[in-house]
């Protein structure tokens, strides 16, 4: 809202043929005006607020569409651009809360404004219209993207969604990172604003459905969530809260995960209110057993839904056995014969239909390793399947040096590595697994896929790949690997070392993923250590050595974690609980927001609040709802920000610069986490005052005027402008930096 | 200090940018509340939020807060001060509240053509102003503590110990075991004094009295 920019036209202003009757509102991403058209009918029009990128606009051309066939869409009735270039759609007039001449737009912020809380009968109902389209949508594979009560229009009494301008492709969206802002910051799940590159646009339609439920209900607005006025009956709120605390619950694996779950619980709950409120709403006795009516009725077509997706299920499999039959292998030696005859290179894909592991061309057998060959030599976009269940028992590693993916498809495809060493050796390419199980017994490292090149970056993709177990690491990552599990994923006993030189592998563990019996660790002096990005769950795994953990999103309870010697655990919001934390000497454990874990703290382990965690962003001395239950304290542990030392270092808070300091051992002040330090500060070892009294902590950086959050860890190192900088502590709880001369230059 | 979004309280304090909109939500509660102990009807309420907000943002779709002014309390309360012995004079002049307040303190008549720049303990102004800043500052503190807990324990604390609602109804109603609503309560008493004991570093005449 603004009550300063004039609107850019004005009464009787033409617009693509359409005459201004009066600007309405000024929206986030564009202006509202009331037109007359050249029949004379009375319309609303937004022009689309220029921006650097197209999205607004892409949104507007599906509008058209998409309102054609989705009830409870705000229709578009044109779309068309102005002379500057500038979109905009042409929509009906929203019904009239004032008296005309003047004109006040009916939506569900306005109705809200003027009576104050809706009925919760009729909250419960307007919910479920747009949850229905809600539902549309997503089963379109689109989604709204901005559902707040601005956006709610009545139209001839009836509430559609509207300015569905952001409207966007949800596998877009959600696949790439966001670059700019999207939705209304109040109805953004917090951990999509908290990471500016998750963004699950589905995710936020429901979350924000929640929100509309709440603001509806309550009658306040969306900052003041979840308060609910003192007037409210306590019958009422046990019947609302539960459907707008669930949907918008901070952690996101307990929200509703689609509208199909969201629409029956609505149901439930005006199934309670008809039955719980009979009484209290006069005129409205009569409505409880269509309410019934209506909860069974939802609750026939969840089982309808149900029976659908068994017959799918069941058809599906008839599917897959008519294709699995004998004789549905037709094509299975086309493509080696085609390399024999010096055509032109095959089309995707190279298919695999023995189990031996062989190369021998031409012999209208094509084993794995003679499709691996082919592809490798060709070099090109090879994509690798296979013609029914296979048992492939490997003799050496297969080395990866060009870009290759390998698909079981619905087979079950087993392929068994050599005896010692691992089923993939990487050197610099990208490779992608889907739908294989590598099986292991082995006797030496390296099971899965071993990466020792550590000046070439390689890429890795896997989708539903599970392995055996074992008891020697089976997933040996020690170059600069992008590893992303998705699907399914479920690995054990992966080891992610720091190469020689350079950053160490970045690995994401995706949604439904888990990863057991694992380390990222490492003994580099210089660099940091491996890093994994956590949707999924992870076991047993332990994080040392400049090792990094960010817990992303809630996958489900991770379990027995590790942190210690350098190692960092980082608790984002959302991300899951954590059953058994162990945080060990010079170990640190990091979280901004709510947490749920049990574990112990030992001697030099570190639990901190609010790390500046996002590059170049201040350090903030957060203070949380922490639940901590330590179930095991021993010695002298310490944890939660307000016990750490008072002795160290200097502060750099949000509101105020570092203090310059001339002296490196003039350190003094309380609650310190930063350390300042000149350009050209003498290279040497600096005993920081004070003792750390136990704790260990990652420490931030500033080099002259830069400054560099969460640079430096307990073990670890730091490079820059041709310095290294280095931290350790020892039992006595001195902490000791060190300046040293760089080779060469960079973090 | 603050976690998912920088609150209000954190922005004023480090004079970030505060919306026009944002900042209409936390303060037409306090201004309506001053207006009205000043003997200001409803609608001429509106109007000084309004003309306080033109005078504060000065034309710009944000506030951003020069800190060299002074603290923003003192500078609010010039600024509350002017537009409410404007409109006060306004009224006498051309009369249209009909409904006096009695305890309303005279703040026309005593007050020196233009405010003092010095708030006067004294003045009937700045005791009205006072007890209500207090009264806001406290609920920012009731955000912020909104901002650190979860939402499921927050609205607990509220019905509980805010709104004076029975324990044992409320465990009733929302089906929560009375154990829980006594963690939470404890929980969010903790942050609270917590928060309060940072505003007060700022404000030490700030002494609100907790429903605790």
């Amino acid at each position: 809202m603004s009550f300063f920019i004039p609107f850019e036209f004005h009464k009787d202003d033409l617009l693509d043929g359409m005459t201004v009757v009066d600007p309405i509102a000024r929206g986030g991403n564009g202006d509202l005006y009331m037109v007359r058209d050249e029949q004379g009918d009375l319309l609303a029009l937004k022009i689309i607020r220029k921006t650097d990128n197209d999205d607004e606009r892409g949104g507007i051309c599906q509008c058209q569409a998409v309102s054609s066939h989705i009830p409870g869409l705000a229709p578009v009735l044109k779309t068309g651009k102005l002379s500057d270039g500038r979109a905009y759609c042409v929509m009906p007039l929203a019904d009239n809360l004032a008296r005309w001449p003047d004109y006040e737009p009916d939506t569900l912020a306005n109705r809200i404004r003027r009576d104050g809380r809706i009925p919760p009968d009729k909250a419960l109902d307007l919910a479920a219209g747009i949850a229905e389209t809600v539902r549309a949508l997503h089963e379109s594979g689109l989604a709204h993207c901005d559902i707040k009560p601005e956006n709610i229009l009545f139209l001839d009494g009836k509430p559609t969604l509207s300015d569905y301008t952001l409207l966007s492709d949800t596998a877009d969206r959600s696949a790439e990172g966001r670059t700019g802002a999207f939705g209304t910051a109040d109805f953004v799940p917090p951990e999509m604003i908290e990471n500016p590159g998750y963004y699950d646009p589905k995710a936020c339609d429901l979350y924000a459905l929640g929100k509309i439920v709440y603001c509806a209900w309550s009658g306040m607005e969306v900052v003041f969530f979840p308060s609910v006025p003192r007037e409210v009956p306590l019958r009422e709120i046990g019947i609302m809260r539960p459907l707008y605390m669930k949907a918008c619950d901070i952690i996101p694996s307990r929200r509703f995960q689609n509208a199909d779950e969201f629409i029956p619980a609505i149901g439930e709950a005006r199934a309670r209110m008809g039955r719980g409120m009979k009484t209290r709403l006069p005129g409205r006795s009569g409505k409880g057993k269509p309410l019934l009516l209506s909860a069974l009725l939802i609750a026939l077509c969840a089982v309808g839904v149900v029976n659908l997706f068994f017959l799918l299920k069941i058809r599906s499999g008839k599917e897959r056995e008519r294709r699995e039959a004998p004789g549905a292998e037709t094509a299975s030696t086309v493509i080696l014969e085609k390399e024999a005859g010096g055509k032109t290179p095959p089309p995707d894909p190279l298919v695999v239909t023995t189990d031996s592991d062989v190369v021998d061309a031409n012999d209208g057998v094509n084993s794995l390793r003679e499709a691996f060959d082919y592809a490798q030599r060709h070099g090109k976009d090879a994509t690798i399947s296979f013609s029914g269940d296979r048992e492939i028992r490997l003799s050496s590693p297969l080395s990866v040096a060009k870009d290759v993916e390998i698909d079981g498809g619905e087979n079950r495809i087993v392929i068994i590595g050599p005896d010692t060493g691992p089923v993939f050796q990487l050197a610099g390419a990208e490779m992608t697994l889907k739908n294989l199980f590598l099986l292991s017994d082995r006797t030496g490292d390296g099971g899965g896929i071993l990466d020792t090149d550590a000046a070439t970056a390689c890429k890795v993709h896997l989708f539903f790949v599970k392995d055996g177990g074992g008891a020697k690491p089976l997933w040996k990552i020690s170059g600069k690997c992008d590893m992303t599990l998705d699907d399914g994923c479920h690995l054990h006993r992966m080891r992610v070392e720091p190469p020689a030189s350079g950053d160490a592998a970045s690995i994401r563990i995706g949604a439904g993923c888990v990863l057991e019996d694992s380390c990222v660790s490492g003994a580099s002096e210089r660099w940091q250590g491996g890093r994994i990005d956590v949707l999924g769950q992870m076991k047993n795994v332990s994080v040392a050595d400049n090792g990094e953990i960010y817990l992303v999103r809630d996958g489900g309870a991770c379990e027995n974690l590790t942190v210690k010697n350098g190692g960092l655990l980082v608790h984002r919001p959302g991300g899951g609980a954590i059953n058994g934390l162990k945080v060990e000497f010079g170990g640190v454990y990091a979280y901004r927001q709510d947490v749920l874990l049990t574990g112990t703290v030992s001697i030099g382990g570190a639990v901190r609040t609010a790390l500046g965690l996002a590059a170049g962003k201040p350090i903030a001395n957060g203070e949380t709802d922490l639940v901590f239950d330590l179930t095991e304290r021993t010695g002298d542990s310490r944890f939660g920000f307000d016990r750490m030392a008072d002795d160290l270092i200097y502060l750099i808070s949000d509101t105020e610069p570092c203090p310059p300091v001339d002296d490196m051992k003039a350190f003094s002040g309380a609650h310190s986490y930063a350390v300042r330090i000149k350009p050209d500060q003498a290279a040497g070892e600096y005993k920081l005052a004070g003792k750390a009294d136990g704790v260990a902590f990652s420490l931030s950086l500033a080099v002259g005027d830069t400054l560099y959050p969460d640079a430096l860890t307990v073990g670890g190192c730091f490079s820059v402008e041709n310095r290294t900088y280095s931290l350790s502590l020892d039992r006595e709880g001195t902490l000791t930096l060190t300046i040293a001369a760089s080779p060469s230059g960079g973090i | 200090m603050f976690t998912t979004k920088k609150t209000l309280l954190k922005r004023l304090r480090n004079n970030d940018d505060i919306s026009w909109n944002e900042f209409y939500l936390f303060y037409w509660p306090f201004v309506r509340s001053i207006g009205r102990r000043l003997g200001l009807m409803q609608e001429d309420c509106k109007d000084l939020m309004q003309e306080i907000m033109i005078a504060l943002f000065n034309g710009k779709e944000i506030l951003r807060y020069d800190a060299s002014k002074g603290s923003f309390r003192t500078y609010f309360g010039l600024i509350v001060r002017r537009k409410v012995i404007k409109m006060l004079r306004d009224a006498a002049r051309f009369p249209r509240s009909p409904i006096p307040v009695p305890d309303a303190p005279d703040v026309v008549n005593p007050a020196p053509s233009e405010p003092p720049d010095i708030p006067d303990e004294n003045d009937p102004f700045q005791r009205v102003f006072d007890e209500e800043y207090s009264k806001y500052l406290l609920s920012l503190a009731l955000n912020e503590l909104r901002n650190r807990v979860r939402p499921s324990t927050y609205d607990i604390f509220e019905m509980v110990v805010i709104q004076k609602r029975p324990p044992k109804d409320v465990a009733k109603h929302l089906g929560i075991d009375r154990n829980i609503i006594d963690k939470y309560c404890s929980r969010c008493r903790k942050s609270l004094q917590k928060i309060i004991s940072e505003i007060r570093s700022e404000n030490p005449e700030f002494n609100p009295e907790l429903p605790l």
